[in-house]
């Protein structure tokens, strides 16, 4: 029994460890609103429609204002990698083609990530994104759930 | 006259809205506020090179430019070179405008600037806009980024379908309204209007109550889009011109001759058959696009339903690009079949009593003939280039293309010279270093 058990101990520590390695490796980085918005949660294509312009609008019909982060913010790339699935040139061609259709403009950038959740918090339509170690009472988690 | 009135009136407008909206808030781009009026200026442009192994004619951009690589130029730089620039006011929640200058080399051999967009938009809810002015022309899917070569894959859209309609804006109304289909995207959207663009050697180009409706159905990497337009069309040039008014005059001469009123009467029947004038015209395209991770694949497939000597066309193309790092590899086929046509002209046997009359009239046939034969451009293309986005907001391109002309066909080449032989095939080189700012 006491073996099992420090078996047990020494793969969860193992675990933990691994799991914080590689949490450093790739800060986590999270889709959030303020924790007065009615909206819960998005699927994947839903967050990339409304960061990329396609789609103004949450799913319940609210009006969604993406944010950005700095163009040289590690977690901007992260976001536009690992959640949309697109490197920061695609985004900026992307982009190109929106502004110069005068079909849209890009996010309005904040200057850290920071400054980024004060503004989440305060308006329930805007929709930003953070690190995970950053989210507290006053938003909530949209992506990835 | 009238829409030059309307866009300038909208360019006044724009122009006041901007002054007064700077006053108010002086360049807010910095500003945390996400809903603050904003001004912005920003830029798109292209530094060109092509090289083209038919001596005999041009490889240009289309038919508004007058000369381009091959006869004029060993490496031309005016196919692909433009700049643009592009002021964006947002003046309130739901009211900004557009204002954008192009200079690229054009039908007066000059890079005069021109106003491509002027518009002023209001936007209803964020779903469902109404545009006032000179907006863009959309038969195509990447009609509204066709000038912006940082936004496409290739150097510039494949020329087989493109060319269709060259047309790039209007001057008028347009409608955009999306809707959510569970998790896609359906976009609508209906213009009208009217342009009226000059081409090389004092030709013009009128299209009159032009309108396009366009679907557009967004999902995920997946896009899928629909489109048709029809106008009215006036299309001169000085020899097409040349040509049916003198066979105005041959009819009117040959009428008044005793016995031969029937010819008299199929030569001006000709010329009012080939007159361009109000000549209604539709376009039909479908297109789809896949863009996930390293692939890029697109396809457009487009009829063009011509009147006069502008033959009806079919042409399509089909595109696959693949990212790798900075890199991207791209491939395009491309083909443009024009329906053939001719025409048997005046009859000539009863006029060969009269032997100058005859050879007046064969001489027209001919001419007619010969007009057909090069208002119906055909050719195939076998594309492939490599993107490099080297640093930020620029790329560098290098293309290849193989063209195969239709046998008859000068294809997409102009500035035909005498000792042009039609049918050949065509190596071009391209170079382009594309960036915004």
């Amino acid at each position: 029994m006491p073996i099992k058990l420090k078996m047990c101990a020494t793969a969860l520590a193992l675990y933990l460890i691994t799991s914080a390695i590689t949490n450093a490796a790739s800060a986590d980085v999270v889709a959030v609103v303020s924790a007065k918005s009615s909206v819960t949660s998005l699927t994947a294509y839903q967050l990339t429609d409304i960061f990329l312009g396609r789609s103004a609008r949450f799913p319940d019909g609210t009006k969604a204002i993406p944010c950005d982060l700095a163009e040289d913010s590690p977690l901007r790339n992260e976001f536009y990698t690992n959640l949309i699935g697109k490197s920061q040139a695609q985004i900026k061609s992307h982009w190109s083609k929106l502004i110069f259709t005068g079909r849209g403009q890009p996010p309005r950038e904040v200057a850290t990530a920071e400054k980024a959740k004060q503004l989440v918090a305060e308006n329930p339509n805007v929709i930003c994104y953070i690190d995970r170690s950053q989210i507290d009472k006053s938003v909530t988690v949209l992506f990835p759930l | 006259m009238k829409h030059s009135n309307i866009l300038s009136a909208v360019w006044n407008a724009a122009i006041a809205a901007i002054i007064v909206s700077g006053a108010a808030a002086p360049f807010a781009s910095a500003a945390d506020d996400v809903t603050k009026p904003t001004f912005a200026l920003r830029g798109f442009g292209t530094l060109g090179l092509v090289h083209s192994s038919e001596k005999n004619a041009d490889f240009t951009s289309g038919f508004f430019e007058p000369n381009g690589a091959g006869y004029t130029r060993n490496w031309a730089p005016g196919v692909d070179t433009k700049l643009g620039v592009q002021a964006d006011a947002q003046f309130s929640d739901k009211f900004s405008a557009v204002f954008q200058l192009v200079s690229q080399h054009q039908y007066n051999n000059t890079y005069k600037p021109r106003v491509e967009w002027a518009n002023l938009k209001y936007q209803f809810t964020p779903d469902f806009d109404i545009r006032l002015g000179r907006t863009v022309a959309t038969p195509f899917m990447v009609s509204d980024t066709r000038l912006v070569g940082y936004a496409n894959l290739w150097i510039r859209p494949p020329r087989e379908v493109y060319g269709l309609v060259p047309i790039t804006n209007k001057d008028g109304i347009d409608v955009n309204y999306r809707f959510g289909v569970g998790e896609a995207t359906n976009s609508v959207h209906f213009s009208y209007g009217a342009a009226n663009p000059k081409l090389p050697d004092s030709g013009t180009v009128k299209a009159k109550n032009y309108v396009t409706l366009a679907n557009t159905l967004n999902y995920g990497p997946i896009a899928l889009r629909a489109s048709y337009s029809w106008g009215r069309i006036d299309l001169h040039t000085p020899e097409t011109d040349a040509l049916l008014d003198g066979l105005t005059q041959f009819g009117n001469t040959v009428s008044a001759i005793p016995g031969f009123a029937t010819e008299g009467k199929q030569a001006l029947n000709l010329a009012n058959k080939y007159r361009f004038h109000n000549e209604p015209l539709s376009f039909i395209s479908f297109g789809a696009s896949y863009d996930r991770d390293e692939w890029l694949l697109m396809a457009e497939w487009a009829v063009l339903n011509g009147a006069s000597f502008l033959a009806s066309s079919t042409a399509w193309h089909a595109t696959a690009g693949y990212r790798i790092g900075k890199f991207t590899p791209y491939m395009t086929v491309a083909q443009l079949r024009p329906d053939k046509q001719s025409e048997t002209g005046i009859s000539t046997a009863a006029l060969a009593a009269i032997p100058s009359l005859a050879a007046t009239a064969a001489a027209f046939n001919s001419g007619i003939n010969r007009t057909l034969t090069a208002g119906a451009f055909g050719q195939k293309s076998l594309v492939a280039g490599v993107r490099w986005d080297f640093i930020k907001n620029t790329a560098l391109k290098v293309q290849y293309d193989y063209m195969i002309l239709d046998s008859m066909s000068s294809g997409r080449l102009s500035n035909i010279q005498p000792n042009f032989q039609p049918g050949g095939k065509v190596n071009a080189i391209s170079i382009a270093l594309d960036f915004i700012f």
